[in-house]
């Protein structure tokens, strides 16, 4: 028995340490900054040899002949890992929180900005970038925190509002509208005429991605949703209210599917581009290219999109179009700094942010002017590079300042809010009440 | 002492637990053989339960922002928050539905596939099982896309299509938003994935049970469903209770399913789905560790009501 108790404390002490040991083995190797010799924004062979991974959704994700081109200018092996978009937040957050690195080159979304630059999860980019390549990436001011760049913007990405005019000019209408009330006479112009059932495309489910249409309705009307310092905007400038009234409006006059309620962004997209609606409220640019032949599951190719700026209260809005950007950034703990560096610099040059556009598995828009401008030389794409050029001048971040640590929180509950609202279980005055005291307690807990 | 209480008494319950103090007395180096063949699964044990377990209720009592670096003791103010936060409470409320559901339907389903599948031979029985055992093999996240085009609250969803073309339903309907039943089809979600294993544990109880049991039964004149209220239910109580336990660790562990059905929705998601949002979409661990201490208690304490009440140790 003696034995036996004392191999069992044994096992246990080795247990534990070796647990603990397991553990321990598992923690970062030290950040280390630019070698002394790097030339920020170089593309050469300093890093010869040396194998780099890339966290990034299938977007962002280079085919191997063109990632060839990298790897034959620096000599560095790129392995790139596509996931899911909503798998890339928790993998970086468990990798981060552990002190690891996800990978070398990680995607970075807008609303992310604030929590990851204050747990210093991420490498400031200004000593290993050129000025000229910060600034000239279009939205790069919604990935700076506290002054330092985080992020490398490689997406342009903002809302407007897309119309199938194909779809309208059966009704007899030949001119998108431009304020909410002809928006939902319109709709219901289409209706009556049997063009489509529900005409415009509207996620209301309760998930964070479906708070943006409101954003950009209060945005696009010309007002805030979140001040600089995090304050309730929308509860003070009148658009809180008058834009969930016109949610509430266009859900009770039967123009948007019921259903919406428990629809994401991701099948409302799908909806438009299958033909089912009309209008998809808060678009993104290159929806316009699904009229194009080689959009799979399109119903609509050969259809006249339009993407314009979002209807608001009034008469030829002039408001903000939200920018929801992505960028690529160097984890703080990557031990490949400097070879990542020279991957956001490769990737960032106009021929590869052609490539990536002309990719139909990625089709993301460029954000440097040049290669915006490459883009527009093709007629192909003339109808895409025009309307994005039009909204141009009007693209700014959702949140002046960039979006607070509980932003998340503060979008769960907007868009829980939303969908309330829609279903009219409580008045759009009550609404903007409840959420901008929630909004201040977020602020507070935070504080 | 009628017959059929002569045959459950054959198949008798027993209390003692574990090897008798006969079997304790052996030497050394059985002892250390014993040990070195447990150390794997003590090591394993150690690094993927009782260090994570350790840490999670040390971060539990520490404000553990991931913006934060510093970690001052709170003591239970973590759990003060956490139980404050109507949310969260609401979780709890949420889990208890999924719970009864998940728990009720896997039990009722679990021992009637598996009644079904002890009457049948050879191939037949093979290929039933297999048909069973698939909803088991289907991942959670998985699973729940299968379900979502089910549930499509528009006109191209599977259910309101095929009840609209029965002329039942006049208008689609947004299943997982009506209140009440919206949980409930969730949880059903759930029952459909979890009843596989359910199936496989009373089947093997089942055919553990004597025959000689269900031949004395018949003799004294019972028939099928008195042979299984007198015979198999009292004898299937281990099976029930690890059951009814799995079925709870999978309410209140419900996340992938509800996450892919539902999002966010605060009205649909567990105590797991809590803790995630504490953790991975607000960065404070604090939270989330406490909000997993509670969900282990509960965990903890349904084990023990079920072990009390419901497992029974039997010997034939």
């Amino acid at each position: 028995m003696k034995h036996t108790r004392r191999s069992g404390l044994t096992v246990i002490a080795l247990s534990g340490a070796l647990a603990t040991a397991l553990v321990a083995c598992s923690s970062s190797s030290p950040a280390t900054g630019p070698t002394s010799d790097y030339t920020p924004g170089a593309i050469d062979k300093t890093y010869a040899g040396t194998s780099i991974s890339v966290l990034v959704p299938s977007w962002a994700s280079f085919k191997p002949d063109i990632l060839a081109d990298f790897t034959d200018r620096t000599g560095i092996t790129v392995n790139v890992q596509a996931v899911d978009f909503d798998a890339i937040h928790d993998k970086i957050v468990t990798a981060s929180a552990s002190g690891q690195a996800p990978a070398d080159v990680i995607e970075l979304d807008w609303t992310w900005v604030s929590q990851f630059g204050a747990a210093g999860w991420l490498e400031p980019l200004d000593s290993y970038l050129t000025a000229d390549q910060i600034k000239g990436a279009a939205g790069s001011d919604s990935f700076s925190y506290q002054g330092q760049q985080i992020g490398l913007p490689y997406s342009l990405d903002f809302r407007g509002t897309a119309y199938n005019m194909t779809m309208f000019k059966q009704a007899g209408i030949e001119t998108p509208p431009t304020t909410w009330a002809e928006l939902i006479k319109d709709a219901q112009a289409l209706k009556d005429a049997g063009v489509c059932e529900y005409p415009i495309g509207l996620p209301l489910s309760i998930q964070e991605e479906t708070a943006t249409p409101w954003y950009m309705l209060v945005r696009a009307a010309g007002g805030d949703v979140l001040d600089a310092q995090g304050q309730p905007a929308f509860a003070t400038n009148g658009l809180g209210e008058s834009t969930f009234q016109f949610i509430r409006d266009m859900y009770a006059a039967g123009v948007i599917d019921p259903g919406a309620i428990g629809l994401g962004v991701q099948q409302v997209n799908q909806a438009f581009i299958g033909g089912t609606n009309a209008v998809m409220l808060a678009a993104y640019p290159s929806i316009v290219n699904a009229s194009k032949s080689n959009v799979a599951d399109s119903n609509i190719v050969g259809d006249e999109i339009q993407f314009v700026h979002a209807p608001a209260d009034k008469d030829n809005p002039t408001g903000a179009s939200i920018a929801l950007e992505e960028a690529l950034a160097i984890p703080a703990a990557s031990t490949h700094k400097g070879a990542a560096a020279m991957y956001l610099s490769w990737q960032n040059e106009t021929a590869q942010k052609i490539a990536a556009y002309n990719d139909p598995d990625q089709g993301v828009l460029p954000t440097t002017q040049a290669a915006l401008e490459e883009l527009s030389k093709s007629p192909d794409n003339a109808a895409l590079v025009g309307s994005v050029l039009t909204l141009f001048p009007t693209i700014e971040p959702v949140i002046p300042g960039g979006p607070p640590t509980w932003y998340t929180k503060f979008s769960a509950e907007a868009a829980a809010t939303i969908q309330s609202v829609a279903l009219g279980q409580v008045t759009p005055a009550d609404a903007v009440a409840a959420l901008a005291e929630k909004t201040k307690q977020f602020a507070d807990q935070a504080e | 002492m009628n017959s059929l209480s002569a045959v459950s008494a054959k198949a008798k319950t027993v209390t003692t637990r574990g090897p008798g103090p006969g079997k304790r007395g052996r030497g050394w180096r059985t002892d250390r053989l014993g040990w070195l063949l447990v150390t794997p699964a003590a090591v394993i044990i150690g690094a993927l339960v009782l260090y994570p377990s350790a840490t999670s209720l040390i971060g539990s009592l520490r404000r553990y922002s991931l913006m934060n670096p510093e970690r001052p003791f709170v003591g239970l103010g973590n759990y003060l928050r956490v139980l404050a936060d109507p949310t969260f409470r609401r979780s709890m409320v949420t889990t208890g539905v999924y719970f009864v559901v998940i728990s009720v339907g896997v039990l009722i389903l679990g021992i009637g596939f598996a009644l079904w599948l002890q009457t049948l031979r050879g191939r037949a029985r093979a290929l039933a099982l297999g048909a069973v055992i698939i909803p088991w093999a289907v991942p959670g996240t998985v699973s729940g896309l299968l379900w979502s085009f089910i549930f499509t609250p528009t006109g191209a969803g599977l259910l309101n299509s095929a009840l609209s073309s029965l002329h039942l339903i006049d208008a689609s309907h947004v299943w997982l938003n009506t209140p009440g039943l919206g949980l409930v089809l969730i949880a059903l979600t759930v029952v459909w994935s979890g009843t596989p294993l359910g199936v496989m544990i009373f089947l093997a109880a089942l055919e553990g049970i004597p025959r000689d049991l269900y031949e004395q039964s018949r003799i004294d004149g019972a028939g099928p469903v008195r042979q299984f209220w007198s015979v198999s239910l009292p004898l299937l109580r281990p099976a029930i209770a690890i059951v009814l336990l799995n079925g709870a660790t999978l309410a209140i562990g419900l996340f992938d399913q509800v996450y892919v059905l539902v999002g966010i929705d605060p009205s649909k998601i567990t105590i797991a789905g809590s803790m995630y949002l504490y953790a991975f979409r607000d960065f404070d661990f604090g939270l989330g560790f406490a909000a997993a201490v509670i969900a282990a208690v509960i965990t903890t304490l349904i084990a023990v009501v079920y072990l009390k009440a419901v497992y029974r140790e039997v010997e034939y």
